[in-house]
């Protein structure tokens, strides 16, 4: 079985880097493509590499051999799904990261910042018009008529998989604001 | 099936050790704690494991057990986010919460102002990145630290990589 350990292993790494290399392609010589849109063809493309590999060995593994075989194959899945959901938050943290945003500004500042000065750079109110201005370019807010109003409904359905996540590790219910 | 139970098997008692701390010592669970708690685990997991199993079996399974490692970081890992997720203050989270609360009224930028200040928002990141060494306070101003420039450079790289817009924040 030692040889199949490998390689599922090696399916799982070869995944990896078709789906870095795909995404490296749709960011630097496709026109027009956003990091969203490059992280997905990419963890799409060597998803369904690795699928499709792990289908054939599946097929070639003798009979006492398959469930194993398919325990591979689910924690390959999982492992796929998971490391590329983190490497997406990295890339996420290039975008929204607000201590980023702070160690960029007192970089440029050169000889370091006061709290005001920072401040005067960068406050919460420059992060709301960031977020908001991106939260519409995203569809996840529409503006209309200087009022926003909900949008895709795909970021409250993570927010309520957080809320869910935070009541069953701290037993804290999401807050209630009054609006 | 020896990887996943190997992996549920270090993950499930970590995770359950998490939550009976984070229930009776809220305030001394960092993200950083919760980092080292399960890198702890895993390194007491796997080197009782490989102790018990003596190190020729312990060498036969030493693939099943670096997949079984690679999974337990799949499931600790997004685990770890969503944890940092539900225990701070993100202000995209809360922008689209309280719009969503609004229903069909919607919210003016001054209605959400009120719910963006620098005391809940910048000020924590500031002490985050002091204690974490990225920045350094020298006579009243705050200068990048080594660690800090470091940060930046990977997040510089980041950018570049995948061509990242507009300005970060």
């Amino acid at each position: 079985m030692l040889g199949w350990d490998l390689a599922f292993l090696a399916v799982l790494f070869a995944a990896f880097l078709l789906c870095f290399a795909v995404q490296m392609i749709c960011t630097h010589l496709v026109r027009r493509v956003g990091y969203v849109m490059a992280w997905l063809t990419g963890f799409a493309c060597g998803g369904m590499g690795m699928v499709a590999a792990q289908v054939v060995m599946l097929i070639s593994l003798p009979d006492g051999s398959r469930t194993e075989g398919l325990g591979l194959t689910l924690a390959n899945l999982l492992i796929y799904a998971a490391y590329n959901y983190g490497y997406f938050a990295i890339i996420q943290s290039g975008v929204s990261s607000v201590s980023t945003r702070i160690l960029l500004e007192l970089r440029d500042a050169g000889k370091g910042l006061t709290l005001t000065e920072l401040l005067q750079h960068y406050s919460a109110r420059d992060m709301l018009d960031i977020r908001l201005d991106r939260l519409v370019r995203a569809g996840q807010l529409i503006l209309k008529d200087g009022r926003y109003y909900p949008g895709k409904q795909h970021i409250r359905s993570f927010i309520l998989v957080e809320d869910a996540v935070r009541y069953i590790i701290l037993g804290k219910r999401p807050r209630e604001t009054v609006v | 099936m020896n990887v996943l139970l190997s992996s549920l098997l270090w993950f499930l008692p970590t995770f359950a050790l998490h939550i009976v701390f984070c229930r009776f010592f809220p305030r001394r669970h960092s993200a950083a704690n919760t980092a080292g708690l399960f890198g702890a685990a895993f390194v007491v997991g796997a080197g009782g494991l490989a102790w018990y199993l003596r190190m020729e079996v312990a060498a036969k399974i030493a693939v099943t057990m670096f997949h079984a490692a690679l999974l337990y970081a799949a499931f600790a890992g997004p685990y770890l986010l969503f944890y940092v997720g539900a225990t701070t203050r993100s202000p995209a989270r809360i922008a689209v919460q309280e719009v969503g609360r609004s229903g069909l009224r919607g919210l003016s930028r001054d209605d959400l102002a009120c719910f963006y200040n620098d005391k809940d928002f910048i000020l924590p990141r500031l002490k985050q990145l002091e204690a974490a060494g990225f920045l350094v306070v020298k006579d009243g101003h705050y200068v990048l630290g080594v660690t800090g420039l470091r940060l930046l450079k990977a997040a510089t790289f980041v950018r570049q990589l995948y061509r990242l817009p507009g300005k970060v924040g």
